[in-house]
């Protein structure tokens, strides 16, 4: 198997770090030197870093949204309302045009999403209108807090491929919350269930919350609440994860549109460039080396946590 | 090997036929309405070189500076350029309705009424959402 050489590594995390850091730097600049970017270099900036972002997000296994908001909220120059605004609408975008495959492929179950994603959809509209009730700088020091803690959750939480599941819960039965996986390498038919959907739909309340509050598409939460509480396969749980996101996302991205959050010169680079870069990332799968760029992500989103709660506390502007 | 048709479910295809054809549609056409709009097709609303002193506002302060109304004031701005994107994005925050719309006739011909259930107050939550009526858009 082809393993990236160390320096080859280092050169794209030096791309990816100057990529970041030249908006910071041309934000500061017009104080200091009366320089100013034209209006074209901040959405083309945008673009760029969108791009690289959907790059190493697939094989890093995460999605655009939780990466978007916290970098793009700390290094552009953009009202965070307009960051949560477009980074709910990357999820969406990326959410949207991944579920006719999954669907399709049996990689997501549509009875497994539908209670989940009206919970969700509903509480989303709550995190949406509290995001825009608490002051910039709350919402801001919240985010920080939440990104370092989705760093450690994604850092330590454990996956299983098909966990035990010995009985489905009354309301996972009646609404047929089941179905059947095959197996990539053997084309072994495996039945599965769920069970603790009460629990699970308690949790997808709070993830809708979160994920309209901070515009961050909440794959990070779905994926661990689908597998290791409610019992679905990982490949389920990770196709049926990003499904809800198109329904969860729809109601939020409604509340930045009435509340004027959604600017498009912000919008539409973000999601054209997290798209395309998310093609290259799965065609760079195979020789991307997927570990590693995961851990690099991860320092990349703990960075961008701090840089958020510096942000927040008013001690990093 | 895949899962045959009847083992993936009719909601399950059906749902994935229209998103793929809605979704598909709305990112052309946001593509579309996006490149008219940066290449100068149409006029905007705000011109490209407020931009830089509008989009560090707070989306309030955002709508006053531009004469923009919440809710669904933008629509009085059509046909501007960055106006029109907007009904691209609105496009794609709608996709899931129709999809949701076209499995209800399964489930109710299936006598699953939870999910049949299920599927209408997921469609109110969007729609309530849109209206703005409990998000104070209006």
């Amino acid at each position: 198997m082809h393993t990236p050489s160390p320096s080859r590594l280092l050169r794209f995390a030096l791309l990816l770090g100057l990529t970041l850091a030249l908006p910071d730097a041309f934000a500061a600049a017009p104080a200091a030197a009366g320089f100013a970017m034209p209006w074209w270099g901040w959405p083309l900036a945008l673009f760029a870093v969108c791009f690289l972002l959907g790059i190493i997000a697939v094989p890093a296994g995460v999605g655009g949204g939780v990466l978007f908001v916290p970098i793009v909220s700390g290094f552009f120059p953009f009202h965070l309302d307009f960051v949560r605004g477009a980074g709910l609408l990357v999820a969406l975008a990326s959410a949207l045009s991944a579920g006719p495959s999954l669907l399709s492929g049996g990689y997501a179950s549509l009875r497994l999403a539908l209670p989940l994603a009206l919970v969700a959809s509903a509480s989303s509209i709550l995190g949406a209108m509290i995001g825009f009730a608490l002051p910039t700088h709350v919402v801001q020091t919240a985010l920080g807090g939440t990104i370092l803690a989705i760093v450690v959750l994604m850092a330590s939480a454990k996956k299983s491929e098909f966990p035990s599941v010995p009985a489905p819960d009354a309301i996972s039965a009646a609404l047929g919350m089941n179905g059947i996986l095959v197996e990539a390498g053997t084309g072994r038919r495996v039945p599965w269930q769920v069970h603790r959907t009460p629990q699970g739909l308690a949790v997808f309340f709070v993830i809708g919350i979160l994920a309209g509050l901070f515009g961050l598409g909440a794959g990070w939460a779905n994926l661990p609440a689908l597998n290791l509480l409610m019992g679905a396969p990982l490949k389920i749980s990770a196709g049926t994860s990003s499904f809800v996101l198109s329904l969860v996302d729809s109601s939020a991205a409604w509340v930045y549109l009435n509340k004027g959050a959604v600017l498009p010169m912000i919008a539409v680079p973000s999601v054209i460039g997290m798209m395309l870069g998310a093609k290259i990332g799965a065609r760079l799968l195979k020789v991307l080396p997927a570990a590693t760029i995961r851990k690099l992500v991860l320092v990349l989103l703990a960075f961008a946590g701090v840089r958020a709660l510096l942000k927040g506390l008013g001690v990093w502007n | 090997m895949e899962l045959k048709n009847d083992e993936l479910g009719a909601d399950q295809i059906a749902y994935a036929r229209v998103l793929a054809v809605v979704t598909n549609t709305g990112l052309a056409g946001l593509v579309i309405l996006f490149g008219i709009y940066v290449l100068g097709g149409l006029d905007p609303h705000i011109a490209h070189d407020r931009l830089p002193e509008l989009w560090k506002l707070p989306a309030r302060q955002f709508l006053e500076a531009t004469g923009m109304a919440p809710g669904w004031g933008w629509t009085a701005l059509l046909p501007r350029a960055d106006i029109l994107t907007l009904v691209g994005i609105a496009a794609l925050a709608f996709a899931s309705v129709p999809c949701l719309a076209v499995i209800m006739p399964v489930y109710w011909r299936t006598r699953r009424r939870a999910l049949f259930v299920i599927c209408a107050f997921e469609i109110v939550v969007i729609l309530l959402a849109a209206s703005g009526l409990v998000t104070g858009g209006h």
